[in-house]
């Protein structure tokens, strides 16, 4: 669904739903109308949640020893991005404190730390986390000279 | 969200929203039930509940057949006859029919569209566990001093005005189940609008699909509308003002008019996902595509339109101007077009069918049959000048009774029946399906065909006592009631032997039924925990197919 699409939703819902409220405060009975404005309100939020989250990708490039690493909305480019060296990139899957919480997947490079997957499931998390160590083991293979080069700051 | 490319290899996940507290399969224990978000889990909850109310609600309605079993007061006094019809009729309605719909679409949307749960799965879960608090509230007033609300599920002022302790507790149980219905109807409108596979066009969608969505549109439409209603009630009481107190200059037919601007809609809220299930098992086991899929969606929208602008049908004898009268009684009676269309669509699908009855094609038939006889005697009653008649007698007990149980409720036994097999991988016993069926088509029958003769005899509806002419049909209907009650005790044992005691039960194939179509055929049986991780494609072939 496109936002303009969003903004029709709403419309159909709005008009329908705030018309009968507007008509029955007409009629002296105004507290139908805040709740059907707290009810239009949580349906325009989940709309914006579902949309944001639709919208959201994280992009991981494997290019030679370099690991590039895009997280931001489609059609808005990306907000953070980073370049670290293959070699010196290390995947972190952990477990949840409590036994019912999420695993986290973050990519880390020296004290930098990048979470991704939020929105993947735990099996989806492990199946990634087990791609991106087999991608970046072929890093390790690197030289010493490589790695030194890939230690300056990349801006994220 | 997450994408790897290593030149050649590209692995990619593309999912459509927030899953970070789902795992593997569920967790053991009580606590994978309390924090569940997985859609399945819910759907099966909603499901568990609504037997649970439909078993509290169905004992209340054997107290009040026993008690109408003869003339003259026979169990209970007339204030506990009260409080059952009231509590009755707001356990069915609120606890049984709605949420076992909503678990209905909580299980079945998500496979049906291609995605992999609702868009909100934490809200769906407040949602659902909102329900039981709420009916423990409502069901706990007849603890009280006073006893439980008794006015009727209408809450007309001044009558329910006049209630005891339970007013305040049951509007604030109305307001959460209010809350509840909100959050299911959000979750739904979004998830169908936002998450559908690739190539599922709006009219590609199954017809489930396309009810429950107009079903969640008239939800949020007039649930302000009730909730609004409701606060007024308690404001009249506890804070003085007069909305519909004739004594302070407010109007207490107002409140019927209100009540009814949300009923009227809440009635097809209670139909047209029914709509859907019957429109999706007849093609099944008819073995045909199903007849004018397109006419079928505009009808269903076309019900819901006109159910905005037929509520004072239901209050004829209140005194409205005749043009009113008039008004009311032709829109009232173009809602028969399109249930027509419905209706002529369904047999046109079954004409020259490859036809098989297994049980949940005899509850639809079932419900095409019986809610058919229910659509015919609304026709009777929106009839305004008959309606004088017939209004506040049991003929209208009758009425709704055969579109609510053989329609609403036949359609989520058989929408049960249908996709049980694929939720729990093994196939019921067809013949204690069978046997189920029969009895409740024979059942309901007995309990309420008879009903329709004592209601045009001049039976009044909410009375414990009766003239002694009535009691043989009354006689009739109380047998009927109670071996239609135990009855449904074969469908217990039998989905409890597919959910639990699996020994012996034959595994269910993926496909499951010849007939079928659509993207929950496509994944195994049982279904996996997480369906549709990668999106399906929905290919070009016509809707009616899927």
């Amino acid at each position: 669904m496109t936002l303009r699409m969003a903004w029709v939703v709403m419309g159909i819902m709005s008009v329908v739903s705030l018309g009968i409220a507007v008509m029955f405060a007409l009629q002296g009975f105004w507290p139908i109308l805040p709740f059907a404005g707290l009810e239009l309100a949580a349906l325009g939020v989940a709309l914006w949640v579902s949309l944001k989250r639709n919208r959201y990708r994280e992009v991981i490039v494997f290019d030679g020893n370099r690991v590039r690493i895009e997280c931001g909305m489609t059609g808005e480019g990306a907000r953070l991005s980073v370049d670290w060296a293959r070699s010196s990139t290390r995947v972190l899957l952990e477990q949840g404190i409590h036994r019912n919480d999420p695993t986290a997947l973050s990519l880390n490079n020296g004290s930098r730390r990048l979470t991704l997957g939020r929105c993947l499931t735990d099996e989806d998390r492990e199946q990634l986390a087990a791609r991106l160590r087999e991608l970046i083991l072929a890093g390790w293979r690197v030289g010493p000279l490589e790695r030194a080069a890939d230690a300056a700051p990349d801006g994220n | 969200m997450a994408k790897t490319h290593d030149h050649s290899h590209a692995h990619g996940h593309d999912h459509a929203h927030d899953h970070d507290d789902h795992h593997h399969g569920p967790d053991k224990g009580v606590m994978r039930w309390i924090k569940t978000t997985n859609h399945k889990d819910l759907g099966t909850l909603y499901l568990w509940f609504s037997f649970i109310m439909f078993f509290i609600g169905g004992l209340m309605s054997l107290v009040i057949r026993a008690e109408l079993y003869a003339p003259g007061m026979q169990f209970i006094d007339p204030e506990f006859y009260n409080q059952m019809i009231t509590l009755h009729a707001l356990v069915m309605i609120f606890g049984g029919v709605m949420p076992g719909f909503v678990g209905l679409a909580n299980w079945m949307v998500p496979m049906m569209i291609g995605c992999s749960d609702l868009a909100l799965p934490r809200v769906n879960n407040w949602g659902f566990w909102i329900l039981p608090f709420a009916f423990t509230m409502l069901l706990s007033t007849l603890f009280l001093p006073g006893g439980g609300p008794a006015g009727g599920w209408t809450l007309y002022p001044p009558l329910v005005l006049q209630g005891g302790a339970s007013f305040p507790l049951t509007i604030f149980a109305i307001h959460m189940l209010g809350i509840s219905s909100i959050t299911g109807a959000i979750n739904v409108v979004v998830t169908i609008m936002n998450m559908r596979a690739p190539g599922m066009t709006l009219l590609k969608m199954p017809l489930f699909v396309w009810t429950w969505l107009i079903t969640a549109y008239l939800l949020i439409a007039v649930m302000p509308v009730l909730a609004g209603a409701v606060t007024m009630l308690l404001t009249d009481k506890y804070f003085g003002t007069s909305f519909f107190n004739a004594a302070g200059g407010g109007d207490p037919v107002m409140f019927e008019h209100i009540f009814w601007f949300f009923g009227h809609p809440e009635v097809y809220i209670m139909i047209l996902p029914a709509f859907g299930i019957v429109s999706t098992i007849i093609p099944t086991f008819a073995r045909k595509q199903l007849f004018g899929y397109d006419s079928m969606v505009y009808a269903v929208a076309s019900i819901a339109f006109l159910s905005f602008i037929v509520w004072a049908h239901h209050m004829f004898t209140v005194g409205i101007p005749l043009a009113g009268e008039l008004f009311f009684m032709f829109s009232t009676m173009l809602i028969a077009v399109p249930t027509g269309v419905k209706v002529f669509n369904w047999l046109a699908t079954m004409w020259r069918g490859s036809m098989t009855f297994e049980t949940p094609m005899l509850f639809a038939i079932g419900f095409v049959f019986l809610f058919t006889i229910g659509g015919f005697s609304g026709i009777m009653l929106a009839l305004a000048p008959v309606d004088f008649q017939y209004h506040n007698s049991y003929f209208v007990v009758a009425h709704f009774h055969y579109v609510l149980v053989p329609g609403a409720i036949f359609s989520i036994i058989a929408a049960i029946y249908y996709w049980i097999p694929k939720w729990t991988g093994v196939m019921y016993d067809e013949r204690l399906g069978k046997i189920h069926f029969w009895l409740s088509a024979i059942f309901i029958n007995v309990t309420f065909f008879p009903q329709h003769f004592v209601g045009l005899a001049g039976m009044p509806r909410r009375i414990p006592d009766y003239a002694v002419q009535f009691t043989d049909f009354n006689v009739i209907s109380t047998w009927g009631a109670f071996l239609y009650f135990i009855a449904q005790f074969i469908m217990i044992y039998n989905f409890l032997r597919c959910a639990i005691w699996r020994k012996g039960m034959v595994p269910a194939t993926s496909q499951v039924w010849e007939g079928a179509h659509g993207l929950e055929w496509t994944v195994p049986s049982p279904a996996p925990y997480h369906t549709f991780e990668d999106p399906p494609h929905v290919g070009d072939e016509p809707a009616a197919a899927h």
